[in-house]
């Protein structure tokens, strides 16, 4: 079974537009590339939030995730076009890789936000956000 | 993860033509949905050590739901003109499906309009407005 991870980058994949911006896939997950060239994805979970029921049974998947997607370019106006791009995924529900999403939204980073996959000393230009997945169901 | 119902997808429909076509009130941003309670009828007697009260009749109860409102938007005059001519219109409430693949549910039921309450208009906001209803008949959930 697909983890989160993997139906995450089958999702953005799946938008033409998203795959052609970062082309030959580039949507990478918890790694910073070497030496890559153009504009790419990268993201990690960070928190889970369970529904926290009195009768839950141990081993329940949260109830919500969050992931932390940074769209990472050398040209400012590439990093904020695949922004752009990230954000008319906002509110979707159903479909999701392999699985299904009760809700994706996503969200802006907070100011004190600091990029994890633009191998920081680079000078790359980063557009993040903190997308909250609810009701996330492996196929 | 548990089974369990998402916001998103809700919907909002009403019957303002008595035709049986509902239409979808859109860019509904939030609802509560009516209350379901019974009249508590005292029924405690002098023997009684511990207050008695029966089930009464099922009462009407108020719920509401938050819209950005677009004056003139055709949808939205209907509630206007319900409220202007105090129309009992047939209400449904959808509930989107859960998480588990469980199907989405209908609540249905009438309603009057009883207040229209436009929020603050500022700059940088948008226009919306809380519409609040009277129920006026039991709720039929499918």
């Amino acid at each position: 079974m697909p983890s989160i991870g993997e139906d995450l980058r089958t999702f953005l994949l799946a938008d033409s537009d998203i795959s052609t911006a970062v082309g030959a896939g580039r949507v990478y997950q918890n790694e910073a590339v070497e030496n890559y060239v153009g504009t790419f994805i990268w993201y990690a979970r960070t928190d889970t939030e369970p529904l926290q029921t009195l009768d839950e049974s141990a081993g329940t998947r949260p109830w919500t995730e969050w992931v932390d997607l940074e769209c990472i370019s050398e040209s400012i106006d590439e990093a904020i076009d695949l922004g752009d791009l990230i954000r008319t995924k906002h509110a979707t529900r159903g479909t999701f890789g392999a699985g299904t999403v009760s809700g994706l939204f996503i969200n802006s980073q907070s100011d004190s936000y600091v990029p994890r996959g633009d191998a920081s000393d680079d000078g790359l230009n980063v557009c993040a956000f903190a997308v909250q997945l609810v009701g996330y169901n492996g196929s | 993860m548990a089974d369990a119902r998402l916001g998103l997808g809700t919907l909002v429909k009403y019957d303002h033509d008595n035709d049986a076509s509902y239409t979808t009130i859109g860019e509904i941003s939030a609802v509560d949905p009516p209350p379901r309670e019974y009249e508590a009828v005292d029924a405690t007697d002098l023997a009684d050590t511990l207050a008695v009260n029966l089930q009464g009749q099922e009462m009407n109860s108020i719920w509401s739901f938050t819209q950005i409102w677009t004056d003139g938007d055709t949808v939205h005059e209907y509630i206007d003109s319900g409220f202007d001519g105090k129309h009992n219109y047939s209400w449904q409430l959808v509930l989107a499906a859960d998480s588990g693949g469980g199907a989405a549910r209908t609540w249905q039921f009438t309603s009057r309009i009883m207040g229209i309450g436009p929020e603050t208009i500022d700059a940088a906001s948008v226009c919306s407005r809380v519409i609040t209803l009277q129920r006026t008949s039991d709720i039929t959930r499918s």
